[in-house]
């Protein structure tokens, strides 16, 4: 099974993974979104793993990554990424309703690419997920050996 | 010079002008014992001078009267005399053996004598052979008065000589003595003088030593700390009272056993160690052990200690700080639930920031998605009513935020530099204008001065001030806002807004800066009722005061005060 897809979003709140993809289908990028539901699972995504052991080695063009999630946390998945050779080209943006002062700085001294504090407002975060996705899935020129942009 | 040089060097001058009196005196009394010597030798000439001239004497006479009366018992008589003669003689030469001219005069007398003695041998033996008259004729003779005349002069002049030495010598030896004696009387008052001055020094240094030694008894009686002495063989040698006071023990029972058996178990091999480090030498400040009670308690002591290595001896000076350690303990407690608290309290922020969040994101999120999705099935009732779970989910979440916020600003590290005010409350104005465009806002702005402060939070501090005022100046056709400052009663500056807004009822005056606490309804003016709560905390942190004055449809004045002194 080749999953050719080019998101990666690691949530644990299905709801928030319902309104994010809601979101992104604005763009019509909800089908190119692999959905995990923690850290565990989005590091085994990303090493090719576990329950995707039989993926492509292929990288997305971008990990949207919460912070508080079950197992290994949003912070742990990132400095896994950003301290593997491999893995350290791939955009990371942190999407978390944390305003945390430490959360921000931790996230910025592993090296993450963006920071985006999720509004309260579902019209604001509408607007900011739809924005983030077309920014990094359509606008941004991905590393090279990640998922090519869909035809 | 010390004490002891001085009372050293005193009783040294008195002995030593007592040797130089002494040998003094000794020689006098050893020339004194030879002067005696010498009179008494001098007169023994004498003596035996006179003897000799009697002697002749006594001769001439027998002589005589032999020759005149031709008695035989004169004749006796001068054969008496004579033989004795040159025995005589001999014995005054001995006696004047030192004398020169003794001998000379001796040298001349002799042979007169002789030459006299034989003279009258000869008239004796012609009186017993011839005849009387012949030997009478000798007598008339002048040689014989001559010669005796002669040996009466030298004799004389020889008695003469000792008595002119007799004198001499005596008068030497009167001298000697007056000079011994002023000897004896001058060193013997110069050094009663100098010992006197000695035991002045030595008395006066005994009252000194004996005032010191009271004062300190007194300190070691009075002093609340225990002090003692312990000699390096582990036993106490003196306390003070403290000790019993303290412990419950006689000094007695305190001085009876190794100091070691009154410690903690747990303290004595570090106590010990301790000991060594004094008995190699060294001081010891802040040691610190638990001594036992006789009741079975133990107290802390915290120690200094110092070695006297020549006598063996530690002088220690023990503090009771048994109530301080334990104060420090519950302190530490104390700390250590502060901290925790303040862990909870971060984790309680953290959760409140993230989860409390999300749920209100969702319930607006669908919310929409509700009305989107079933729009044609729902009335202007039901999306008023949606519209309405939107908003309360989106003033909660804003009343989320201003909490964290707030709890965020008493917790935030403060970075205290010069501020501008003026400059600071120039920027905030201008942040305002585009709320306030369409509005009528008469501002003035006096100089203000330079403070100190953590910038980002003072300029929370006159956002939330000047927006307050802007907020409720709104009704006012024409706004009047005044931002100024004024020296504060002591060392601070206190910096106002004014507006001639709504204003407040004094009465309320007190509630204005809690935390959502609003003197206005949501209807009137919008807001969490976080602002002002804020500005306190952070004016608070800056060791400040806030309050305010106001008149309902008037206006209000905020104040705050800053201390002139550079912290916090």
């Amino acid at each position: 099974m080749a999953e050719l897809k080019r998101l990666l979003l690691a949530e644990d709140n299905l709801k928030d993974v319902e309104l994010t993809l809601m979101a992104l289908d604005e763009h019509h990028l909800a089908n190119e979104v692999v959905v995990v539901n923690d850290g565990a699972e989005a590091l085994d995504y990303l090493y090719c793993r576990g329950k995707f052991k039989m993926r492509t080695g292929t990288h997305p063009v971008v990990v949207l990554l919460d912070l508080k999630m079950p197992k290994v946390d949003g912070l742990e998945v990132l400095r896994t990424i950003k301290n593997d050779e491999r893995l350290k080209a791939i955009p990371v943006v942190v999407l978390t309703s944390s305003r945390e002062e430490k959360d921000l700085i931790e996230s910025y001294k592993l090296g993450v690419n963006a920071y985006v504090v999720k509004p309260v407002d579902f019209q604001q975060f509408v607007e900011a997920v739809k924005e983030l996705g077309a920014f990094w899935a359509i606008v941004n020129e991905p590393p090279p050996g990640s998922v090519g942009k869909a035809t | 010079m010390t004490i002891e040089r001085k009372i050293f060097g005193g009783f040294g001058l008195a002995v030593a002008i007592l040797i130089i009196a002494a040998t003094v005196a000794y020689h006098s009394a050893v020339e004194s014992v030879e002067d005696g010597h010498r009179v008494a030798r001098t007169q023994e000439v004498l003596k035996e001078l006179e003897a000799t001239f009697l002697l002749i004497k006594e001769a001439e006479s027998g002589h005589r009267g032999y020759v005149i009366a031709g008695d035989e018992q004169f004749l006796k008589t001068y054969e008496s005399a004579i033989n004795g003669v040159p025995q005589q003689i001999k014995r005054v030469r001995n006696l004047t053996a030192d004398n020169p001219a003794q001998q000379r005069r001796l040298a001349i007398l002799e042979p007169l004598v002789t030459a006299l003695l034989q003279f009258r041998a000869e008239t004796i033996k012609l009186q017993k052979t011839v005849g009387i008259e012949v030997a009478r004729l000798g007598i008339r003779t002048r040689l014989g008065t001559r010669q005796g005349n002669e040996i009466h002069k030298v004799i004389e002049e020889m008695k003469g000589e000792e008595r002119e030495l007799l004198t001499q010598r005596t008068k030497q030896s009167e001298a000697r003595a007056q000079t011994t004696i002023a000897v004896i009387i001058v060193g013997g008052v110069l050094s009663l003088l100098v010992v006197g001055a000695a035991s002045v020094i030595v008395r006066r240094a005994l009252i000194l030593r004996k005032q010191a030694e009271e004062e300190r008894a007194r300190f070691f009686t009075l002093s609340r700390d225990m002090l003692c002495t312990a000699g390096f063989d582990g036993y106490f040698k003196d306390l003070n009272q403290a000790w019993e006071k303290t412990l419950g023990y006689t000094k007695a029972e305190l001085l009876a056993k190794p100091y070691i058996e009154f410690i903690h178990p747990d303290d004595r091999a570090a106590t010990l160690a301790e000991a060594d480090k004094v008995s190699g030498g060294n001081t010891v400040i802040s040691f610190e052990n638990r001594y036992r009670c006789k009741d079975g308690s133990y107290r802390w002591f915290l120690w200094s200690a110092t070695p006297v290595i020549e006598d063996q001896l530690a002088y220690g000076a023990a503090r009771d700080v048994t109530e301080r350690k334990r104060a420090d303990e519950e302190i530490k407690k104390a700390n250590a639930q502060l901290e925790a608290a303040n862990e909870e309290l971060e984790a309680f922020s953290y959760s409140v920031s993230h989860d409390l969040r999300a749920p209100l994101r969702h319930i607006d999120g669908f919310a929409d998605l509700l009305g989107k999705h079933a729009s044609g099935d729902i009335d202007e009732k039901g999306h008023r009513y949606l519209r309405t779970i939107s908003e309360s989910a989106k003033q909660m979440g804003r009343l989320i935020d201003d909490l964290l916020v707030f709890s965020r600003m008493g917790r935030t590290e403060m970075h205290g530099t010069t501020v501008n005010l003026e400059q600071l409350v120039k920027e905030v104005v201008s942040d305002f204008r585009p709320d306030t465009e369409g509005r009528k806002i008469a501002w003035t702005i006096e100089a203000l001065p330079e403070v100190y402060g953590d910038l980002s939070l003072l300029r929370q501090v006159m956002a939330n001030l000047i927006g307050n005022a802007v907020k409720y100046t709104s009704l006012r056709e024409e706004a009047k806002i005044e931002i100024g400052s004024r020296n504060g009663a002591s060392d601070e500056t206190v910096v106002f807004v004014r507006d001639n807004g709504a204003g407040f009822d004094m009465q309320y005056a007190h509630k204005l800066f809690g935390v959502f606490q609003r003197l206005h309804s949501a209807n009137e003016f919008e807001g969490t009722g976080i602002g002002l709560a804020n500005v306190q905390r952070i004016i608070t942190r800056h060791r400040g005061r806030t309050w305010a004055e106001g008149k309902v449809d008037e206006g209000a004045t905020f104040n705050f005060s800053l201390p002139h002194a550079q912290g916090g």
